[in-house]
């Protein structure tokens, strides 16, 4: 019976292991692409090189130039892993981009993007959408 | 700190940077390569009647060109009166609100599939092909740079993107030089004007038109343009820039027009 207890205890503790570690790796998929986001709304294009894919950088660039003439803010803003691969991710995000030129605000909703990430380098970088 | 200290109390001018685009003429000939791009445009069935707009608030905003599509109450031509034919021409186009027209748009803005309308484009189209097939233009009236001054580095590169999609497509990309100087070198008028030359398309020099304007008519935040009313027998209209944008454009169009007749009448000849 105790031989049992120990076992299920044993168990117990391989899932939340397991559970623990795929929580963290569906994180680190989602950093990339809420730090794109970020990049626009701050206006950081420096940033950009260091979180996309290679062939990527270059379009996430123009997105970040896209509301240069625009004040933004992240509005409800989050993201999830959907799926997950060894060296690819989808990230979905919910909320907008709330973009205000003068009075006018206009929000972009980012709920219709499936974003792909890929590991290069050994880190995952946002790599189009 | 210099711009700081001297702020837009200087008087400085395209040349004090070297600049060679302020002798350009308000109002370009088009050359044998413009009205190449214009025949390909009708053979492939573009519409002859249709121009499309691109660029910022001073283009999407009800003050650009609207009130020419609306009733003869809301404008006059005074001594223009011989453009109503480019009005009559072009009907249509002077109200419609181009998808590739928006308040902030930069030239990245136009490429850019977060500021699609998907309501009436589809997913793989940007904002500019999204305006090109809904509206099916010849020729497309191209005013951008204002939002690009805090990024001018990257504003020719995405200017030419949009120059090269639109020619790819058979399409007569006509650039503006722009009235401000927010970049505070006049480099961004340097890059239409270079971009323009390289492509052999026309520019029109707008910015010329307007200098002798009080502020260059430019209001006090030195970006939008001034406005009274679109009433050309008006005196206090011709204070104002907008009365020289939508004039200097309506004469573009019109060599566009005449330009375009031509090839429908030498088509019909063969």
């Amino acid at each position: 019976m105790k031989k049992n207890f120990v076992f299920i205890l044993m168990l117990l503790g391989l899932f939340t292991l397991a559970a623990c570690s795929k929580k963290s790796d569906s994180s680190e998929a989602v950093k990339p692409v809420e730090a794109f986001y970020d990049a626009i709304v701050t206006q950081k294009r420096d940033r950009v090189s260091s979180i996309t894919c290679a062939a990527w950088e270059k379009d996430a660039l123009r997105d970040v130039d896209a509301f240069m003439g625009v004040k933004s803010e992240l509005k409800d803003f989050s993201c999830s892993v959907t799926a997950e691969g060894k060296d690819e991710a989808t990230v979905t995000c919910k909320g907008a981009i709330a973009a205000s030129y003068g009075t006018e605000v206009t929000d972009f909703p980012l709920d219709q993007r499936s974003h792909k990430v890929i590991k290069e380098q050994g880190e995952w970088r946002i790599c189009g959408y | 700190m210099i711009f700081m200290i001297c702020g837009s109390a200087c008087a400085q001018s395209p040349a004090d940077y070297g600049r060679t685009w302020q002798d350009l003429p308000v109002i370009p000939e088009f050359s044998d390569h413009a009205r190449k791009i214009l025949k390909a445009g009708i053979k492939a069935g573009h519409n002859p009647h249709a121009f499309s707009k691109v660029g910022d608030c001073d283009t999407s905003t009800s003050w650009y060109l609207s009130d020419y599509d609306r009733d003869q109450v809301y404008y006059d031509l005074g001594e223009y009166e011989n453009l109503q034919g480019v009005i009559d021409f072009f009907k249509g186009s002077f109200v419609r609100l181009s998808f590739a027209a928006k308040p902030g748009f930069s030239a990245a803005s136009a490429l850019s599939t977060f500021f699609m309308n998907y309501e009436y484009c589809n997913y793989d189209e940007l904002p500019l092909t999204c305006e090109y097939r809904i509206h099916d233009p010849i020729a497309v009236l191209i005013s951008l740079g204002t939002n690009d001054g805090y990024n001018p580095p990257v504003f020719k590169e995405n200017l030419r993107k949009i120059i090269d999609i639109t020619i790819e497509q058979n399409r007569l990309p006509i650039l503006m030089l722009k009235a401000d100087n927010v970049e505070r070198d006049f480099s961004i008028n340097q890059d239409i004007a270079d971009l323009a030359a390289e492509y052999d398309i026309p520019v029109w020099n707008f910015w010329a038109s307007v200098q002798d304007l009080k502020n260059h008519g430019l209001q006090d935040d030195g970006i939008h343009l001034t406005f009274y009313s679109n009433y050309f027998s008006h005196p206090k209209t011709w204070e104002t820039a907008f009365a020289y944008r939508n004039l200097t454009t309506l004469q573009v169009l019109e060599k566009l027009q005449s330009e375009i007749v031509k090839i429908l009448e030498n088509q019909t000849k063969e």
